[in-house]
């Protein structure tokens, strides 16, 4: 791709013959939008709901080097917003609220409702990012009210700043956004990564860390689960191996029943083993074997951790904090190993 | 319950013959029988005359679909509680669909998955007759026992909470389903507290259907509950003049770190307890066992000479109150609540405890242990706990509004931020604890600090644990490694004279509360 080219892509403006109902009836202008969204503050303010909104960035179009013509961005504008229009509720709101972001509204969601929308999004937009032509590569962000602001424009700039950060995060850089889920397990085990919110480390014999620094982690999530049982969630854990008496699976039956979903992956040399207040898994995979992982998102917090067998006795282990990374690896952890896909 | 039939089955709606077959032979290996109907009215007529524990119905089941077979059935009185299992090729909303009880799932499926979730449902079938009731129901005990509350609202599936006033005391059941879930009775809780209200037999209490978010704590049922209790009663009431007197002041006659291992778990924890609390009525009291267990084992020690009676004397005014106003309490609760909580709901916070070594944690723990509301993890305070670096909960302090400030410990590694930073949300303050044999980990200690504040903002305070005064040059050097400005200060903590713990943690609180020094003063 020439820089010629890759100007002309960041440049080409999407928004011709942009005017309320030039896309659909229940594609918005900025106006309205932006109206809409005010007085869902306002209400979810006086009513102490919720709300979430899902900020959708357009990209670079993939074009070869020649720019996309009217027509094609008309058409890619329109199959985007006819697929956005159809995954949306009746009651959510879309509309385009400058050049290259689409604000989508959507009344009494939380974050992880807002997590499943763009989950929704992402699939429905698969013939404009990856294969239609042009494509774009789409940024997805969400932010909710109350959680990440009290007014609407600072929930905005939430979402902005989001766009910003995930530009510049791990997951878009290393464009791991279209690699199955075993390749990004190797990204992420097969080098150093220190970052703000990732690093890389060492557990295991000889180490400042040994192996049941894995079981504590384990613990400590279980056990905070517990505490906010309230609160919806997903956690995901594939231990070394699985036995009648491990610690885990005592620490997760005192828990009680919470909102968090607790699935306990195992491969078939695993027993299985009847769980309290857990799911049990079983992967086939082969390359399972060597590899230990968990994975927990809900709305106050995001972990992953993933770690590979190294030799001997010592793991090389990944971990992070960033929800997008938590998130993607959990969808395609659920997609490529043909489970449910939900959070 | 539903009227399930005399052989409970799960039935299986659905029309594609490969999918039934594979569901069949996989219920079948699990030891669930099954029946097959390939559309809807067939279904409904099945289910209405032998209803299924479960049903497992295609969406676009022919004739009648999923949704309407399932839309029909839940109003029902017969059908109603029967967990549904949707199955279909894309997500779609289902009217009244229960969360918790009915699952929805999307071809292609994962058997092993799909039998967990049949597995989830078959287990948590909804209860019948939990309903909301606008009355509240009140009384008296001497008219009314607390056995006789219990058994009504477990046979009609109560939900609420029941608060019982015994003079000065005040006890809360929180129950759910007709089960009790958890009760709290002051600083105890659990089955503890309920065993400690079966004694009691005057008292008024209100029962107020509320829906409870209250964790459970009680996993027994209500029936083996009260059964327990009364037995509990009884062997009190006949032991009553065996067991030593509430009173009595207890040591160790010989080295308890030399008994066998292999013992039971209780009497360890009442030596642990032993090593902070000597009067029987502490003991009793701060261990987490029922009260007969505990009198039981002390008795048992004090006949096999490991324990004796002293003829000290405790003073009683040493007794330290409620450490923090409820009006500092609630300021706290405030910080804590994420935007967008519910105010009843968030029943923690975190206060993380950041030390060179597990040692200094313990020593600190332990020298709380006479806080009004404190409750130490006793496994931590074990001193044959050799884990270099604690992680988790170490203690917790309840403060009024039933918040628990948890001390929460890390480890001083700047390379485990992602962890740490997940538990940010609750954060309310931190504790940096220190000695002259951490000084290489203080720069970490520092960098994690750095990261917090970029995120949050919190009251950090800084221990230095390694006994006796600082001088200045100590004083400089320390406050430069954590870029302390000149009105910072730092606390000192001496494990061995455990002085001034008590008015560090209320200026601590009192700090959170008021939000005087902020984490960025660095």
């Amino acid at each position: 791709m020439s820089t010629t080219g890759n100007d002309i892509r960041k440049n080409t403006s999407v928004t011709i013959g942009l005017s309320r109902g030039a896309y659909g009836a229940r594609f918005y202008d900025s106006f309205f939008t932006n109206e809409f969204a005010k007085l869902e503050t306002a209400r979810c303010e006086r009513y102490a709901s919720i709300y979430s909104i899902i900020l959708i960035h357009i990209g670079d179009f993939d074009n070869g080097d020649r720019e996309p013509t009217k027509r094609e961005l008309d058409d890619f504008m329109k199959t985007m917003v006819a697929e956005i229009t159809d995954v949306v509720r009746n009651c959510d709101v879309a509309g385009l609220i400058e050049e290259r972001k689409i604000l989508v509204v959507l009344p009494r969601t939380d974050y992880l409702g807002s997590l499943i929308t763009i989950k929704k999004l992402t699939r429905a937009l698969e013939p404009v990012t990856v294969k239609g032509h042009p494509y774009a590569s789409l940024i997805f962000t969400q932010a909710t009210y109350p959680q990440d602001a009290k007014g609407y424009t600072e929930l905005l700039n939430v979402a902005m700043k989001r766009i910003e950060i995930s530009k510049d995060s791990l997951w878009e850089r290393d464009k791991l956004k279209t690699r199955l889920f075993w390749e990004v397990v190797a990204h992420f085990t097969g080098g150093t990564l220190n970052g703000f919110d990732h690093t890389t480390f060492e557990l295991g014999a000889n180490e400042k860390l040994g192996h049941e620094f894995l079981e504590k982690i384990n613990k400590v999530i279980v056990e905070d689960v517990g505490r906010n049982a309230g609160s919806r969630g997903i956690l995901y854990i594939a231990p070394p191996s699985i036995k009648t008496d491990m610690p885990i699976l005592n620490t997760i039956a005192t828990v009680g029943k919470t909102a968090t979903k607790i699935f306990v992956v195992g491969t078939k040399k695993d027993p299985e083993l009847e769980m309290r207040n857990a799911t049990g898994i079983t992967i086939t995979d082969p390359r399972m074997s060597g590899f230990y992982f968990t994975f927990f998102i809900n709305a106050q917090a995001a972990y992953a951790i993933i770690c590979k067998e190294v030799w001997g006795d010592i793991y090389t282990c990944f971990h992070t904090s960033n929800p997008y990374i938590v998130e993607g690896l959990i969808t395609k952890f659920q997609r490529d190993s043909m489970l449910q896909e939900q959070l | 319950m539903s009227e399930t039939a005399n052989n409970p089955y799960i039935l299986l709606a659905l029309f594609e013959d490969d999918e039934v077959q594979a569901f069949a032979d996989l219920l079948k290996t699990k030891g669930h029988e099954t029946r097959h109907v390939s559309d809807g009215a067939r279904a409904m007529d099945m289910i209405l005359k032998d209803p299924p524990t479960l049903i497992v119905v295609d969406t676009l089941l022919p004739v009648v679909n999923g949704e309407r077979l399932f839309q029909t059935l839940k109003d029902n009185p017969h059908t109603k509680n029967i967990p549904f299992l949707f199955i279909s090729y894309k997500q779609a909303e289902i009217k009244g669909f229960r969360g918790g009880t009915d699952i929805f799932i999307i071809r292609p499926f994962q058997w092993e998955e799909v039998y967990g979730y049949i597995k989830q449902a078959l287990h948590f079938s909804i209860k019948e007759g939990a309903k909301f009731e606008e009355k509240h129901i009140q009384g008296n005990l001497s008219h009314m026992p607390l056995v006789d509350i219990l058994q009504v609202l477990d046979f009609n599936k109560k939900e609420g909470t029941v608060t019982i006033t015994h003079g000065k005391e005040k006890a809360v059941i929180y129950v759910k389903g007709g089960q009790v879930c958890n009760v709290t009775l002051g600083k105890c809780e659990g089955e503890k507290a309920v065993y400690r209200i079966f004694t009691w037999n005057e008292g008024s209490f209100v029962f107020e259907p509320v829906k409870v978010t209250m964790l459970k704590k009680i996993d027994i049922p209500t029936g083996n509950l009260l059964m327990e209790g009364m037995r509990q009663l009884d062997e009190l009431e006949k032991s009553s003049k065996i067991f030593p007197a509430d009173s009595d002041v207890l040591r160790a006659k010989v080295d308890t770190s030399a008994l066998p291992k292999g013992l039971k778990p209780i009497i360890y924890e009442v030596l642990l307890v032993l090593g902070t609390h000597s009067r029987v009525k502490d003991i009793v009291d701060k261990c987490k066992v029922p009260d007969l267990e505990v009198y039981q084992t002390i008795q048992n020690l004090i006949e096999r000479k490991i324990l004796e009676k002293t003829d000290e004397v405790i003073d009683e005014s040493k007794v330290v109150e409620e450490f923090i106003a409820p009006g500092d309490a609630l300021k706290i609760k405030d910080k804590v609540i994420a935007y967008g909580s519910d105010r009843m709901s968030v029943s923690h916070g975190y206060i993380f405890v950041i030390s060179t070594s597990t040692d200094l944690s313990r020593n600190l723990m332990k020298a709380s242990v006479d806080i009004s509301g404190f409750h130490p993890k006793y496994d931590l305070l074990d001193d044959t706990n050799l884990d270099e670096y604690a992680m988790g909960e170490t203690g917790h302090i309840r403060l009024y509004g039933e918040l628990d400030m948890i001390f929460f410990a890390l480890a001083p590694m700047a390379g485990l931020w992602p962890l740490q930073k997940s538990f940010l949300s609750h954060l309310t303050g931190v504790l940096v604890l220190w000695d002259e044999r951490g000084e290489a980990t203080l720069e970490d200690i520092q960098s994690i600090k750095n990261l917090i504040a970029l995120k949050k903002d919190v009251i950090v305070r800084h221990v230095y644990c390694g006994g006796g005064e600082l001088d200045d040059n100590s004083k400089a050097r320390y406050a430069k490694a954590f870029d302390l400005s000149p009105s910072d200060s730092i606390d000192i903590f001496s494990s061995i004279s455990k002085n001034g713990v008590v008015d560090m943690f209320k200026s601590f609180f009192n700090e959170m509360a008021v939000g005087t020094q902020r984490a960025e003063g660095s």
